[in-house]
């Protein structure tokens, strides 16, 4: 008590310095953490060998088509993509021959999208299919490898299912459900 | 007694306001530093330059109308060459401009996206305004003549062609004509409010890259 009413100004300005120091704190964390914003690591495409622990595990088929999806388009568009990861379980390389849709009207084909050294994008069916080669996996995704879907009487639209059986040279026909998703 | 008041109050106001001027003066450097080091603009070496392209286009919009890029005033455009036939690339550039104008935020009101057709026979104006629709990103769609997109092209130093169809036995060949694909160059062109090319993405560029090369050159708020 004595002590503080001998020298008032001394606790005073200890109070106004850390009170400086506080905002100069709060300041610095908040530059510190501008260049955060906006800068979110662009959405990680998911990827079939997260998934090899738990497949080796149980008794896994010889091929297995992971993350169907089929890209929703605009309306009056009868053309999409569907993406796909396809993975070959079996000690021998097998070959995609074919894409058919299921139920509805239209048809697929296997295409690949590659662009050269001008920047000039071209897309090309591959009407020899796709090598998947022996425990390993091939990623169909945009701006690579992709089930064009044509002749399709109606858009597909986000929430909607697609029928895909896919032809293996070896395993044979895979029937999975692709989900129609909005963006990629 | 009294003098001495008043020039003591006078000098102490003369004394406040020299520290009003000098915290004020304090402040203008530090915002200016900060605004420096946030904003390089034009300094940003590298990543912008003048392409000395001409853009001076003469096409017909979304909705039946002539269009000049000089009609966009104090708008940063981003400009792509597609079709709405396109199944993959284009539908994937148009996304990532959302994603931009996303990370962009309110700053994304400045920049206009617009799609040049390289299929103008089957892209009429009515089809590039339901198909730019669905991306909500207000984007304009230009269409033409074979010839005015031609030169559109030419004038940007892009390239498009429809590839020879394959040579199929099957029955659906006619199907198959219709469903033409058209190769074309992927970049995406950074034009400045005046007019200038002053960056051409690459089609592998990140939405993050993309919003921060126009955070360069646009407006602060």
């Amino acid at each position: 008590m004595l002590h503080l009413t001998r020298n008032p100004a001394k606790p005073l300005s200890a109070i106004a310095n850390r009170r400086i120091h506080i905002v100069l704190t709060v300041l610095a964390l908040a530059g510190a953490s501008m260049p955060g914003v906006g800068c979110d690591p662009q959405n990680s495409t998911p990827h079939a060998n997260s998934q090899t622990n738990s497949a080796e595990r149980s008794e896994s088929p010889a091929m297995e088509i992971q993350n169907a999806r089929v890209r929703a388009v605009p309306p009056g568009v009868r053309v999409s993509a569907a993406y796909v990861i396809i993975k070959n379980n079996s000690d021998q390389p097998d070959r995609l021959v074919a894409v058919h849709i299921a139920g509805v009207s239209g048809h697929a084909e296997i295409h690949e999208t590659t662009v050269d050294d001008a920047g000039v994008m071209r897309m090309r069916e591959l009407s020899a299919g796709v090598t998947i080669p022996a425990k390993d996996a091939v990623d169909f995704t945009p701006g690579g490898l992709h089930i064009m879907l044509m002749g399709l009487r109606r858009e597909p639209q986000a929430g909607q299912t697609f029928e895909l059986e896919f032809e293996f040279e070896r395993a044979g026909r895979h029937t999975v459900a692709a989900t129609v998703v909005a963006g990629d | 007694m009294k003098t001495y008041a008043i020039a003591s109050t006078a000098s102490r106001s003369r004394c406040v306001r020299r520290f009003l001027r000098l915290t004020l003066s304090l402040f203008l450097a530090v915002a200016l530093a900060v605004c420096a080091a946030c904003n390089p603009g034009e300094n940003s070496g590298d990543t912008l330059r003048d392409f000395k392209l001409d853009t001076n286009l003469q096409l017909t919009d979304q909705d039946g109308r002539p269009f000049a890029l000089k009609d966009l005033r104090d708008k940063t455009v981003l400009l792509y060459f597609g079709f709405t036939h396109c199944p993959d690339f284009c539908p994937a550039t148009l996304s990532k401009i959302q994603k931009v104008y996303r990370i962009l935020g309110n700053r994304s009101r400045h920049v206009q996206t617009i799609l040049v057709t390289v299929d103008p026979e089957r892209d009429t104006p009515e089809k590039l305004k339901t198909y730019l629709a669905f991306f909500e990103i207000n984007a304009i769609g230009l269409t033409g003549t074979p010839a005015e997109i031609a030169e559109t092209a030419r004038r940007f130093g892009a390239h498009y062609s429809r590839p020879a169809p394959a040579q199929t036995n099957s029955t659906a060949s006619s199907a198959h004509h219709a469903n033409y694909t058209v190769d074309h160059s992927t970049g995406l062109y950074l034009i400045d409010s005046d007019g200038r090319v002053r960056h051409i993405f690459k089609h592998a560029d990140s939405p993050q890259q993309l919003a921060e090369t126009l955070q360069l050159i646009l407006p602060f708020f």
